[in-house]
């Protein structure tokens, strides 16, 4: 079960980055947090019913607008092992085209398997002829590519999916 | 050629009108050789808080243009400058790669009275040919972004060991018989872009210079190829708006925006017609 001060802690360390989302499963508990201007609450779910027993309704968390949201469901959650629980999505931050390498023949800034830290690049966007080099702001593992070399993106178009260290 | 010189170029710089106030807030590094003035550039302003910095180099032996495609930079034959400054906040990505286009043109035009044109984005050519590519990167840190302005003048061009293809797209300010001095050019390029970097953190944006832009682009108005992204489109550049982009209308009628990509030839409307 994870702690109040756990969540008030994932909560402040989402705050200190530009990432938008954090999914993180730790036994039978669900935590998916977004940020307020994303217009969607934060929401805490269990896999059973019975935990709704247990304080949540006690949960305080720090001053966010709009006040963050509880929900509780009344079913059961499929149990199946879901590949994208406790990994971030780094998205790119503009509208541009998506490069992996610095140039075509260099290798690409990460892989599947690649492990990052904050400051390590992970690609270029590029809009107007302005690279931008694209940090991962997560420490992790990259665990899955989600856009095409070339590939024109939109702002907020995720473009890796890394696995939290 | 006369050399570069660190001490000259600050010098000149004390002249200008803002020069002292902006020469206090940054250096200028030169160096014999290097891979590439915005790698020098991009470690240096990461390492250390400086406002701005200025790294020039006599040869670049991994100098490069968009997506690494090498930058021909023979020794003393060219200006291989870079301009690269700190931004507080949050990176503003607003076609600061076109206004530095127009900043270049015009400090280009003191100096050699030519009146150079933009190839969107921002390519500078004379008579057709490019003698001026600019190459921009960013970086978002912690509390602050990096942008890094790359800027390759043709001063000369050694003609032997230039390969045809450069040749056939690229000249030289010599080759049109003007002389530049680097050094002077430099200390304008460092006053310019600061005086740039300054007007756009008050406000300015590429909108406000639309016009400047629109009356010197030579794309607008012509049949052009563009490589955008995987795909290659082909039509007639209709329209630029005020974030920079380029709208292309093909030749089903269809309008194409171009946030980024390159144009790979250029022929008049009623020219010729490119065969894919």
């Amino acid at each position: 079960m994870i702690k109040v001060g756990d969540i008030r802690e994932l909560i402040r360390l989402l705050d200190e980055t530009s990432l938008h989302e954090l999914q993180l499963e730790a036994g039978e508990v669900k935590l998916i947090l977004k940020k307020a201007d994303m217009a969607a609450p934060v929401v805490l779910s269990t896999s059973h019913v019975t935990h709704a027993a247990q304080p949540i309704q006690e949960v305080s968390l720090p001053a966010a607008s709009p006040q963050p949201v509880l929900e509780v469901p009344k079913e059961r959650e499929p149990a199946a092992v879901d590949p994208e629980i406790g990994t971030v999505l780094v998205k790119s931050p503009m509208v541009g085209t998506f490069y992996r390498s610095s140039s075509p023949s260099t290798a690409p800034y990460v892989d599947q398997g690649s492990k990052v830290t904050e400051k390590s690049v992970v690609c270029i966007v590029e809009a107007m002829k302005l690279m931008n080099e694209i940090e991962a702001d997560v420490r992790g593992e990259i665990v899955e590519v989600l856009a095409e070399n070339g590939q024109l993106v939109e702002f907020g178009q995720p473009l890796f999916r890394v696995k939290l260290a | 050629m006369e050399m570069l010189d660190a001490n000259v170029i600050e010098r000149d710089l004390k002249r200008m009108r803002e020069g002292a106030r902006v020469l206090r807030e940054g250096a200028v590094l030169v160096f014999p050789s290097v891979t590439s003035t915005n790698d020098v550039a991009r470690e240096t302003m990461l390492h250390d808080h400086l406002t701005w910095v200025a790294v020039l180099a006599e040869e670049q032996t991994a100098g490069r243009g968009r997506r690494g495609r090498s930058w021909v930079s023979q020794p003393g034959n060219g200006l291989f400058f870079t301009y690269a400054h700190a931004i507080q906040g949050p990176l503003i990505p607003d076609a600061w790669p076109l206004l530095v286009a127009l900043c270049v043109r015009d400090a280009l035009a003191e100096q050699t009275a030519m009146d150079l044109t933009v190839k969107w984005p921002n390519d500078l050519l004379a008579g057709g040919k490019k003698v001026c590519g600019i190459l921009t990167e960013a970086r978002q840190l912690e509390d602050r972004a990096v942008m890094i302005t790359g800027i390759g003048v043709n001063v000369r061009l050694d003609l032997l060991s230039t390969p045809d293809d450069v040749k056939n797209r690229a000249t030289s300010f010599e080759s049109l018989g003007v002389t530049v001095d680097r050094n002077h050019l430099a200390s304008a390029l460092i006053h310019a872009l600061a005086m740039l970097k300054r007007d756009v953190a008050e406000g300015l944006r590429f909108g406000d210079r639309i016009d400047a832009y629109r009356a010197s682009c030579e794309t607008l108005g012509k049949h052009v190829r563009a490589v955008h992204g995987s795909e290659v489109l082909e039509g007639v550049a209709e329209a630029i708006d005020e974030h920079g982009t380029l709208f292309l209308r093909d030749h089903a009628g269809n309008r194409h925006t171009l946030f980024s990509g390159e144009i790979v030839e250029t022929a008049p409307l009623e020219g010729m017609r490119f065969s894919l």
